[in-house]
């Protein structure tokens, strides 16, 4: 029996491959999961054109109603590199609340564009409000958060920057700067069920605590390998080209 | 790859033709090769020798490149060099296979002699990827200077790699880059861009990258495609912009980059950058196989085992898994473990499928690592060992931690 079924898992896995299955749509009348025991574990993210995994906490699983739904990034994860004060790591990912198909809460960002840090100082860090919704997998691994939004980065310019400006600016305030402006487009995430072996997260820094951190200098060796890499294999195919041989 | 040959893979994938009639270009090809053209003879021996477009045929692909070496052809030497160290339609004969390298390196260095710039890449290539020698970089230096120096740009592409590689004077190595590009020529150009994008031996500068990728694109070279496609995809220059990035995508694909064609594959199957299309994904997943990306093999086997967008067929998916994991795609090994552990389009042999699970493990597929504990604790395929299932476990969820972010 028990070869049964771990035959029975395995044959599960076997077709879990790069493309997840398709979540299973609660039918009409059919009632609501009532145990998220198994959504408290490792979630692959896909955000912010980084890919990376979150450990997931869903509040009193066994339950039925609302629950707390957050995710905190791993240790070391979470890393947000340009801003004033960068690099600076953010602890949590989301922190929000699921029910009925439905998640919202707050999602923490990272700045991303070093132009406006130069001309608004801002932080590394920010957050947004999101919304989205949840389904859940008929195979292991098959939950996930889906239709996620929250509001894109985007931002007037500070009264420093303006100074000089021309007067098409917005007009100088003393407060803040804002980031969004009225017509911004949304950006969303994706996060599924960390899948070992076939979620690929980010590997262009290293990890924090199996590899020391590189300097600049051994970055740029770093890309320059790999660019040799494939200059190398070009090389290579030209020269399989002259051969009168198929490229590789 | 155009639409039409990628339609044309999955009509070999789906059903085998054992002997394909040559397309147009291919008659013409064989056609000159019977009229004694000697360089036709040798591209018609490779496709002999690995059945493309035609049978296969050892015999025949070494009789092909005897007669192309015998007209004096230096490609077709050192092809035929390789058959006779192999034994390859023909038994093996190292003395006759150090005879033709020799005939090919004198007739090259006579050419380079007479200002063959071609042959004076050729032999930098020959020392560079010991083809029928022992390597020997510094040799190969030495012709690629002549040829950069006597004004070619692929020779100067190449020793700009060379010097790269030996990690020697990046400057120098941009220099020669930055000569073949502005030359014209693709790779020096994406070669450029990449230097410009790391920062070595040039100063870093976004707007170069952008500028030398473009430029090499446009003079369509699928590499610099792909990396536009991959820059718009993940933001990186430009503003994020997943429409652009599967454009540039598509393009690269359509101009060979066998891993662009799985990129493409992977951004239709999940509907980024454009509408999810299953079957697209697969006919680029299976392009991308042909093209022996190992990536493209595995994506490949895992539309076939799920039957998503062609049709389901364990046996194929099996020998694609099989293909990727001999190059090394650790997922691979896992899910061709996991078909012998069912019996699924292989016959069912737990002990096939605990090596590979090791094999996947070892290359530190975290997957296979839970696969081991559950077969170790479970006692499927080996002796129920509780502490050597704790031990894999334990070595799943180290790995897994290493699965973090930055």
């Amino acid at each position: 029996m028990r070869r049964a079924l771990l035959i029975a898992v395995l044959a599960a896995t076997a077709t879990t491959t790069v493309f997840a299955p398709p979540p299973k749509k609660p039918s009409q009348g059919e009632k609501p999961k009532a145990d998220y025991s198994d959504w408290n574990c490792k979630w692959f993210v896909t955000c912010q054109g980084e890919n990376f995994v979150v450990e997931v906490k869903v509040s009193n699983p066994k339950t039925t109603g609302g629950h707390t739904f957050d995710a905190h990034f791993l240790p070391g994860g979470g890393k947000c590199e340009i801003g004033v004060g960068a690099p600076q790591f953010r602890t949590t990912f989301l922190t929000g609340w699921m029910s009925n198909g439905s998640v919202s809460g707050t999602i923490y960002l990272c700045t991303t564009s070093q132009e406006l840090v130069d001309k608004n100082q801002l932080g590394p860090i920010f957050t947004r409000h999101f919304d989205a919704s949840y389904e859940e997998g008929w195979v292991p691994g098959g939950s996930s958060i889906v239709n996620a939004v929250y509001k894109n980065e985007h931002y007037k310019r500070s009264d420093a920057d303006t100074k000089d400006s021309a007067p098409s600016e917005p007009s100088a305030t003393s407060g803040p700067y804002q980031r969004d402006e009225p017509g911004d487009e949304d950006s969303g995430f994706e996060m599924h069920r960390f899948r070992p072996g076939l979620d690929q997260v980010t590997t262009d820094e290293p990890n924090s605590q199996t590899t020391p951190p590189q300097s600049g200098a051994s970055r740029i060796k770093e890309k320059a390998k790999d660019i040799t890499h494939d200059g190398i294999h070009e090389w290579m195919n030209s020269f399989r080209e002259w051969l009168g041989g198929p490229r590789i | 790859m155009t639409a039409a040959s990628i339609a044309a893979l999955v009509f070999v994938a789906a059903k085998p033709v054992p002997t394909p009639k040559p397309v147009p270009a291919l008659q013409k090809l064989q056609e000159a090769a019977q009229a004694g053209d000697a360089t036709a003879m040798n591209q018609l021996a490779w496709r002999c020798s690995s059945g493309a477009g035609f049978p296969e045929d050892s015999r025949k692909a070494f009789e092909l490149f005897r007669k192309a070496a015998e007209a004096g052809n230096p490609p077709a030497m050192l092809n035929l060099a390789a058959r006779y160290r192999r034994g390859d339609g023909v038994p093996k004969n190292e003395e006759r296979a150090n005879e033709w390298v020799q005939k090919a390196v004198t007739s090259l260095e006579a050419s380079a002699g007479h200002g063959d710039t071609t042959a004076m890449f050729a032999l930098g290539s020959i020392y560079q990827f010991g083809v029928g020698v022992a390597v020997d970089q510094t040799r190969s230096r030495q012709w690629l200077e002549k040829g950069s120096n006597a004004g070619d740009p692929r020779a100067m592409t190449a020793l700009a790699l060379s010097l790269l590689q030996a990690d020697k004077d990046p400057q120098q190595a941009f220099g020669w880059a930055n000569r073949a590009a502005n030359a014209g020529e693709p790779g020096a150009m994406t070669l450029v861009a990449g230097l410009f994008a790391a920062g070595h031996g040039v100063s870093r500068d976004e707007k170069q990258v952008l500028a030398w990728l473009q430029k090499a694109a446009d003079k369509g070279d699928a590499a610099a495609m792909r990396l536009l496609g991959e820059r718009y995809d993940r933001g990186e220059g430009v503003t994020a912009n997943k429409v652009d990035a599967l454009k540039w995508l598509q393009k690269s694909a359509a101009a060979g980059d066998a891993a662009a064609m799985t990129e493409a594959g992977m951004q239709l199957a999940t509907g980024t950058g454009g509408a999810k299309d299953e079957p697209e994904a697969a006919r680029y997943f299976l392009s991308a196989a042909y093209e022996g990306d190992a990536r493209g093999m595995f994506n490949l086997a895992a539309a076939l085992a799920n039957g998503r967008g062609i049709a389901k067929d364990d046996e194929l998916a099996a020998i694609w898994y099989q293909r990727a994991s001999d190059r090394g795609e650790a997922a691979a090994t896992n899910n061709l473990a996991l078909l012998y552990m069912n019996g699924r389009g292989v016959e069912k042999n737990a002990a096939e499928g605990i090596a590979r699970f090791q094999k996947a493990a070892a290359l530190g597929n975290v997957e296979a690592m839970h696969n081991l504990s559950q077969a170790y604790q479970k006692g499927i395929g080996v002796d129920v060992d509780l502490r050597k299932a704790d031990e894999w476990e334990q070595r799943a969820r180290a790995g897994t931690e290493t699965a973090r972010p930055h």
